[in-house]
């Protein structure tokens, strides 16, 4: 500090003010890569939905959007409309079942002593390291032989296998998290457990349960695997048929596209929330 | 309004025993303050009463009624958590009707009951806000309403005023005397804080360890410990406790003799002396008995408070506020004989 | 209703279906994989055989073991790349201005992606003729303008590695920018008035502190790596030849292409039986956390 003259002082700072502009310019620059690799592919699929055949196989920005593959997608051939609907059931079932059941657990294991003690919790998690296909297996067996097979409600039954145990851990995770107090001040004010339960836990906890049921809903919405195996031709999901647009006459990837675009559609529309509380559940739900 | 019993009440968290068997009368429209340290006990006795904990041993009555085993709501108590427990998605409103909505009170009584509990603690203002919206103060008297909008027989007051500021304390103290004094019902008050118990209680039990060390009222808590642990934790500054032993009738320690009146001929071995500060007035040398340099002063503004050396002791002296001394002049303690208490250095009882 | 019953009352839901969507079907895989028992020939269970199956998993079954080579090689390498990738754009983008919210919120609306969509919009995108990541490819690096990039068995493998690291990068990343968010600034300040550099900083203060995390995250994403199923479904299926045909993806095969349930459930244990090594390692993880 001693010798430092104002002039040189006045040439460190610009020196120093040089760098650091390079330095965010650069950030930025890779910042803008980062956004291409990943809004590019989905902006492209959208893209593609409004092309017509011809143009997909073009590799050009600029065409005419049409909205003729809609118009087909929900024709005989792809029965879109059915899939959507499809979709709906399964995952509007799917939770209506999952969320109350896992509440209602979460409640139990977060706030009483069971026999077996850590073993409960242990088990929760243990379910997050079993394969799918070893739990379709004897499922599509006992579906088949029950007549169930290519309905909504075999695919609501087997997505509960992964979504209460990862339901339960969320919500247990957050109720963990309350203080007594409250439940205690609402038993001695003359409530019985499960009216403490239904007028405070459950609304205070709402948070995390409303982080469950998006979470829930992000899985059951987007489910491929199981719905393949079980579904033929009156169940298929949006996400299966995905692969109709893939065999049927070589590949129609415009119709994939739409088929896309309307899986993703409620994502777009849910994405602020998703944001805040998929990743947070999944956050909780894993590292917790 | 009733009566709390308690009777070889027990309860142990696996091998910790928490509460050993002990039993406890608490009269109706009694002011009684559960006192001693963090971890005797005193919460979990009250939490017995309240019925969210079961005792592992022994019974609970209120109003000569055994609820050993009774659910909270089945009790009629009303409590009072240390973090108030208000329902954080109801308005204050809300938060104070809650106990009579359970109890299917009709909503246009439980408006006007609200209305009238809120207009006592000062909060019919702020009906309409959530708790969050709320100050440490307000929060309380939002707790309080809610525990006397039903009258309960017995309220529960669970260390209630230790998330106050110091002045508010002192204020909201003076509300709960002045409330509970008003409505008469009987109520039990935790606390580690012998002030607030000294200033509220009708009674005081001390517990430490599980166990009661004393019940009495405040005086005699006060004025006559019953034990060194109630003789230690009441007063502050603490009392003075000297190791020594009796000979005919007057205490020696190393360093000092005290005859004490009323103990004539008295011998005994290890025996405890204890004197309060306040006790003990600082007097010049030779004046009397107990004397020594002096090790540090403290002013407090309506005192000074003397410590001075005497053999491997410390002993400390409430002082006039106009006593000026500096360390290691010499000056001699002397206490008021009628206020000195021993204790047997084994045992600990008071003698 | 007392304490008792309401505690078991409000799992015995949770319980009931648990125990018709998980334990029964695990107990039951396993009964089956003492079978031999194909569904295509008989509906009714086969001959009892003991451990045969897992016996000819383990010594006649050289297939198996090289999908056990390629589930291992994509899982290494997913592993790898997302979680250093996840990490570099969680330093990247763990600010709070507009770009930096509005590029993760880019992120998060590509993970929440189907990961059927995924795997097929890839297909589509590297598509030889007009795909046009694959264009792209070939105009950045001329080299590989003859290389078909789902064709080939190297580059079938590096796509799908990458495709999987497109898919899971955004959500480690947010991982990452929480458990950095939530270290204590005062480290980071003290290392700057030690007169610290910035990547000294990085990798020297806050790295370590993200020890516990970047554990539990790695050994997550092995076990989705290892169970990585739909991406190889709809994106290379297998192929070309086997390059791409990891564990999974054979066990679904084998049970929904050829209906070998018995051999297939006995494989299917078999994955579960390295998953729940895996298992052992991550509650441990877990459970030290919680400590």
């Amino acid at each position: 500090m001693s010798d430092a003259s104002p002039a040189s002082n006045a040439t460190k700072a610009r020196r120093r003010h040089r760098k650091q502009m390079l330095a965010s310019t650069l950030r930025v620059l890779l910042i803008l890569v980062v956004a291409f690799l990943w809004l590019a592919p989905v902006a492209w699929i959208a893209a593609t939905a409004f092309k017509a055949p011809r143009d997909v196989l073009s590799l050009d920005i600029l065409f005419t959007p049409t909205l003729q593959n809609f118009v087909t997608a929900f024709g005989p051939n792809y029965q879109l409309g059915n899939r959507l609907m499809n979709s709906t059931i399964v995952t509007i079932g799917t939770l209506l079942i999952c969320i109350p059941v896992s509440t209602a657990a979460a409640y139990a294991l977060s706030r009483f002593r069971f026999p077996g003690g850590m073993a409960w919790q242990l088990g929760l998690l243990a379910t997050q390291f079993v394969p799918a296909v070893m739990i379709i297996i004897p499922l599509y067996v006992v579906l088949r032989s029950a007549g169930m097979l290519d309905t909504p409600a075999s695919l609501i039954i087997v997505n509960l296998s992964v979504l209460i145990p990862y339901a339960i851990w969320m919500i247990k995770g957050f109720m963990d998290a309350l203080p007594m107090d409250m439940e205690e001040a609402a038993m001695t004010d003359g409530a019985t457990r499960f009216r403490a339960l239904r007028d405070v836990v459950v609304p205070v906890a709402m948070p995390g349960i409303v982080t469950a049921t998006i979470f829930c809903f992000v899985v059951a919405w987007n489910e491929f695997f199981f719905a393949l195996i079980l579904s033929r031709n009156e169940a298929v999901t949006l996400p299966v048929s995905l692969m109709s647009a893939r065999t049927d006459r070589g590949d129609a990837w415009e119709i994939m596209a739409v088929i896309g675009l309307t899986i993703m559609i409620p994502m777009m529309l849910i994405s602020k929330l998703v944001q805040r509380h998929f990743l947070k559940g999944l956050v909780s739900g894993a590292v917790r | 309004m009733a009566s709390v019993d308690l009777v070889d009440i027990c309860k142990k968290f696996g091998p910790v025993v928490s509460v050993d068997k002990q039993s406890l009368s608490v009269k109706d429209g009694e002011f009684m303050v559960f006192l001693g340290p963090s971890g005797c006990g005193k919460t979990t006795t009250m939490r017995m009463i309240a019925g969210l904990v079961e005792p592992t041993e022994g019974s609970v009555l209120i109003g000569g009624q055994d609820v050993t085993y009774d659910q909270p709501r089945e009790r009629d108590v009303a409590m009072v958590f240390q973090n108030y427990g208000l329902y954080p998605h109801m308005t204050v409103a809300d938060n104070i009707a809650y106990p009579l909505k359970v109890r299917g009170v009709a909503k246009a009584d439980r408006d006007r009951q609200v209305r009238e509990v809120a207009a006592k603690v000062e909060l019919a203002p702020l009906l309409d806000r959530r708790p969050s919206a709320l100050s440490g103060g307000q929060r309380q008297r939002v707790a309080l309403a809610r525990a006397i909008v039903r009258r309960p027989k017995v309220f529960l007051m669970d260390e209630p005023l230790s998330n106050l500021d110091a002045q508010l304390r002192v204020t909201m103290r003076a509300e709960i005397k002045h409330l509970q004094n008003e409505l008469g019902i009987t109520t039990i008050y935790v606390t580690h804080d012998q002030i607030e118990a000294l200033t509220l209680a009708d009674r005081i039990v001390v517990m430490n360890k599980g166990v009661i060390q004393q019940t009495g009222t405040p005086e005699e808590i006060y004025n006559a410990p019953a034990n060194l642990f109630v003789a230690g934790f009441i007063g502050s500054p603490a009392m003075n406790l000297i190791k020594g032993s009796l000979r005919g009738g007057t205490f020696t320690a190393p360093g000092l003799s005290l005859p004490l009146p009323g103990r004539a001929g008295a011998t005994r071995d290890d025996v405890v002396l204890g004197v309060r500060p306040e006790d003990m007035t600082v007097a010049g040398e030779g004046a009397a008995t107990i004397s020594g340099p002096i090790y540090a002063t403290e002013m407090t503004g309506d005192a000074v408070l003397v410590t001075i050396a005497v053999g491997s002791q410390r002993l400390c002296a409430r002082g006039d506020r106009h006593f000026r001394g500096k360390i290691n002049d010499a000056v001699a303690l002397s206490p008021n004989l009628d206020y000195v208490h021993l204790f047997d250095g084994a045992t600990g009882e008071r003698i | 209703m007392n304490d008792s019953t309401l505690k078991w009352g409000l799992l015995a839901p949770a319980f009931l279906i648990a125990a018709v969507v998980l334990i029964y079907p695990i107990a039951q895989s396993f009964w089956y994989s003492l079978h031999d028992w194909n569904l295509s020939q008989s509906p009714e269970l086969g001959p009892f055989v003991g451990f045969e199956n897992y016996l000819r998993l383990l010594t006649a079954d050289p297939e198996f073991w090289e999908s056990a080579r390629v589930s291992a090689v994509f899982s290494f390498f997913s592993v790898t790349v997302t979680i250093t990738l996840a990490m570099a754009l969680a330093v990247l983008l763990q600010g709070g201005s507009r770009l930096e919210v509005g590029v993760r919120s880019i992120l998060v609306l590509a993970f929440s992606m189907s990961p059927a969509l995924v795997g097929i919009s890839w297909r589509f995108l590297l598509s030889p003729e007009f795909g046009a990541a694959d264009a792209l490819i070939k105009w950045a690096v001329p080299a590989w303008r003859n290389v078909p990039i789902l064709a080939d068995e190297t580059t079938a493998m590096i796509a799908l590695v990458l495709v999987d690291a497109w898919h899971w990068v955004p959500y480690f990343m947010l991982v990452f920018i929480g458990a950095m968010a939530s270290l204590p600034q005062e480290t980071i300040e003290a290392a700057q008035v030690d007169g610290a550099r910035r990547g000294r900083i990085f990798f020297g203060i806050v790295l370590p502190q993200l020890k516990s995390v970047l554990g539990i995250a790695i050994l997550l994403k092995t076990i989705f790596s290892i169970k990585m199923l739909e991406q190889v479904i709809t994106m290379t299926k297998g192929g070309p030849g086997t390059s791409t045909a990891t564990v999974p993806f054979r066990v679904y095969e084998t049970a929904f292409r050829w209906y070998d349930f018995g051999y297939a459930a006995a494989m299917a244990y078999f994955l579960a039986f390295v998953m729940l090594i895996l298992a052992f390692v991550y509650s441990h993880f877990v459970l030290r956390e919680k400590r």
